[in-house]
């Protein structure tokens, strides 16, 4: 998180009052009577962390100390745009009250005003400087996107009534809602416009719609729907005139927005799970065994906000605790052999099961869609209805299964199946995007209208959860299915796009292959032109994964080595500590070296073995 | 929800923004949830000094805001956000408290004061008592004392490094930076 990576490491950030009434820094209002004592201030940043000892400060006094050690990291002091984000940041994590931010703000901005009149900058700086004011601004604005103020309110409510869990998953289908209306509103206005527009023109070339609207076209899409802008086979391979004089190649358009949109998810998605990932698993390593620490330090949601979710939460935690308790009283009988032998069979025994089904449910589908799928009436809706039955019974089964390994499934909200079924609603999106360009519109508002029934049905058939929900990792794993979804679809459609030629009708009629939309017609490359060795040289798929593979060993390794470091850092202070302790008491004990280098030893010495009087290092 | 030019000027909600992790809209909104909670106190312009120097007592504050009246902590919350140390905050000072509960907040400076929430006597240290104080006001349900003793002392043997038996600053931070769920359960949304 710091900003100041190239500056010297972090040094220890230590906390000292001045006394325990005023809890923040020195009194502002003196209390009448307190002789001065010597007295030690938190000045704030981590990088500004000297303890100041004096008598006791006033206000103005303290904010001037802080200021003083702000001025001497030139990098905040100058008067560039740069700097003055600096300053902003550096502010806005002081942790000190408000009206002492304000106050050094005040100085700062005076100091360093004092300097600038001092050294004035010219004409031309200045424009750069206010140039670059509103890129940063733009920049600000667009990475903190605030779509946060959608649906707010509704937000808000059901994390006050039931928590973060189910809040978790609201989030995620805000997120996809928004990336999805992107999407849908690109597609809409770069492909299909300019086709109605071309439709409605009338000039030779556009087909006009011979068929009639019955109803049931609407179950199946074809009939009526098979010559609208719904469908690829209905964009034209031809060019254009949108406005005299510019013309407007319709293969072109569509191919490169729908490859642009996709990579563009791609690229987001995987921007975000990385993130995820680090902050929910890499960041948070060797933290998984600080259980108790967990559910005592970071087990109150503090987004509750109603008397139910509320003692709900609290008796969560109470029987999670007494759980912890139990488990670590159980007697050497439930640890046995045979114990473990019978739980790990009937695991093993219920995954093969489960693969098993998966296996032949897939089965199922393939040979439905083979034998149903192409006589081009009703009985194509034969494996949509099939597999949407599938989705309701089975989990039911799985359910039941999983009940007699003993676990408890829930009987609210069930996040995960939702979560799911959002992700599944998701694929579909995108399997179905490069042959629809009006899929985005109609999944959009399908998930418009999914966001107020999963409020209504949150709101009024369900309650607050029982247990605690593991936000943070669970949300890492959605966000980590979902992406490799995408990139299984997009290899699909890559496939596609190199491999199967494209029918008759719709925008890519008159070419072999759909990539050769690009090479062909913009690049004029023909297909054995020396660039496409080249390409087709690095972008081996084998060559990138091993390049990747080793560059996620070295990471790994880096990381390691790193922890290592402080695990031997609070070691050492700990063996030190107790030397110092030990040799101010007179005994002088010597050292084995060998183990003071090795962090995996234990220490010398026992720490019970000393009473706490002796380790008190203040 | 109110001209902003009226509740404040220019120059302060640009003071405010810089100062926390809001922006405008959320600075006026979290200015009208503190009226709510007195508005026989709080004035609706707050131009002079009203906003360092108004204060809404302790009692009025956890019973009526309710972001914080269902929260076992939210005396411990208001006292270490309050310039007396009583828990009677001002505006400024509610301000600052939800800032550090936003989600724009980093990492570092909710430790901080997560730190500071559990020091419940201000010693600089997170001792046994303040885990038993902790655990009391948690839990609605009684634990038994021998089972909160128990549970004091994991949690001591989890996160102590140097051995004396109590938590530092630093002791704490290298526990809660690795929990995964501390951002998202230190978080109240304005």
């Amino acid at each position: 998180m710091s900003r100041y990576v190239n500056e010297e490491p972090i040094p220890m950030f230590e906390i000292n009052h001045p006394e325990p009434g005023p809890s923040r820094h020195s009194h502002y209002d003196h209390a009448s009577g307190d002789s001065p004592r010597p007295t030690m201030v938190v000045s704030g940043h981590r990088k500004f962390n000297t303890i100041y000892a004096g008598p006791q400060d006033n206000f103005d006094n303290h904010a001037d100390k802080i200021v003083a050690k702000m001025e001497q990291h030139r990098a905040l002091m100058e008067d560039t745009p740069i700097s003055e984000q600096l300053r902003k940041e550096a502010l806005r994590e002081l942790p000190q009250c408000l009206t002492m931010k304000r106050c050094v703000k005040k100085k700062l901005s005076k100091s360093i005003s004092r300097k600038s009149q001092r050294n004035p900058i010219g004409f031309w700086k200045r424009l750069k400087y206010r140039l670059s004011i509103k890129v940063a601004k733009t920049r600000h604005n667009f990475k903190h996107f605030n779509y946060f103020e959608l649906w707010h309110g509704t937000l808000k409510d059901i994390e006050g009534h039931f928590g973060s869990g189910y809040a978790s998953y609201f989030k995620f289908l805000r997120w996809l809602f928004v990336m999805n209306l992107l999407v849908s509103l690109m597609a809409f206005s770069l492909i299909t416009v300019p086709q109605i527009i071309y439709d409605s023109s009338g000039t030779n070339g556009t087909v006009r719609n011979t068929r009639h609207f019955q109803l049931q076209n609407i179950f199946i899409g074809d009939g009526f729907f098979k010559e609208t802008v719904l469908y690829y086979g209905h964009y034209t391979h031809n060019t254009i005139a949108l406005v005299p004089y510019l013309s407007f190649y319709m293969p072109a358009a569509y191919f490169s927005v729908t490859v642009i949109l996709y990579l563009l998810s791609f690229f987001i998605l995987g921007v975000s799970v990385a993130q995820s990932y680090r902050r929910s698993f890499i960041e948070t390593e060797g933290g998984l065994q600080n259980i108790y620490a967990n559910k005592v330090f970071c087990g109150w949601d503090y987004a509750i906000a109603t008397e139910e979710a509320a003692e709900l939460k609290s008796s969560a935690i109470y029987h999670e605790l007494k759980e912890l308790l139990s488990e670590s009283y159980e007697t050497e009988w439930d640890r046995s052999c045979f114990y473990k032998f019978w739980t790990c069979t009937i695991q093993a025994v219920v995954n093969i099961l489960i693969l098993v089904v998966l296996v032949g449910v897939a089965w199922a589908c393939w040979s439905l869609l083979e034998q149903f799928s192409f006589k081009g009436d009703g009985s194509v809706l034969v494996t949509t209805v099939a597999v949407n039955i599938i989705m309701m019974v089975f989990p039911i089964i799985f359910n039941y299964i999983s009940k007699c390994r003993g676990k408890h499934p829930e009987s609210e909200f069930d996040i995960s199946k939702h979560t799911l079924q959002i992700i599944y609603n998701q694929a579909l999106f995108w399997v179905g995007f490069l042959y629809s360009p009006i899929l985005p519109a109609l999944v959009t508002v399908k998930m418009f209208i999914i966001w107020y029934i999963r409020e209504g049905c949150v709101r009024n058939f369900c309650k607050p959860p029982r247990r605690t929900w593991r936000a943070a990792q669970t949300q890492t794993f959605f966000m980590m299915l979902i992406f490799v979804t995408l990139v299984l679809i997009v290899a699909g459609h890559g496939y596609t796009l190199k491999s199967i030629s494209p029918s008759d009708c719709g925008t890519f009629r008159n070419y072999e292959r759909m990539y050769q939309m690009v090479t062909r017609g913009v690049a004029n490359l023909e297909d054995d032109h020396l660039v496409w060795k080249i390409v087709i040289y690095i972008t081996k798929p084998g060559a990138i994964a091993l390049i990747m593979i080793e560059q996620a060993f070295a990471q790994k390794e880096k990381v390691k080595m790193l922890r290592d470091m402080l695990v031997w850092m609070s070691k050492d202070k700990k063996f030190l500590n107790q030397m110092y302790t030990k040799v101010t008491r007179g005994d002088v004990i010597g050292v084995r070296d060998n183990r003071f280098m090795d962090p995996s030893h234990i220490l010398p010495y026992e720490v019970h073995g000393y009473s706490t009087e002796d380790v008190d290092s203040n | 929800m109110g001209n902003k030019l009226v509740t404040f000027s220019e120059q302060q909600l640009d003071n405010y923004q810089d100062c926390t992790f809001f922006t405008r809209k959320e600075i006026l909104r979290v200015h009208k949830k503190y009226r709510e909670i007195r508005p026989d106190l709080v004035p609706k312009r707050m131009r002079k000094n009203e906003q360092a120097t108004i204060r809404i007592p302790v009692e009025d504050i956890t019973e009526k805001l309710p972001e914080l009246h269902e929260n076992p902590f939210k005396k411990r919350i208001c006292e270490v956000f309050s310039r007396d140390g009583k828990g009677n905050l001002s505006f400024e000072d509610i301000l600052d408290l939800l800032s550090v509960f936003s989600e724009q907040a980093p990492r570092d400076i909710k430790v901080f004061y997560a730190f500071r929430i559990y020091d419940f006597d201000n010693d600089k240290h997170i001792g046994p008592e303040d885990l038993d104080n902790a655990l009391i006001l948690l839990m609605r349900q009684e634990l038994t004392p021998e089972d909160r003793q128990q549970i004091i002392e994991k949690v001591i043997e989890e996160a102590d490094v140097d051995g004396d038996g109590k938590l530092s600053y630093m002791e704490f931070e290298h526990v809660i930076t690795r929990a995964p769920d501390f951002l998202s359960t230190f978080h109240i949304r304005i």
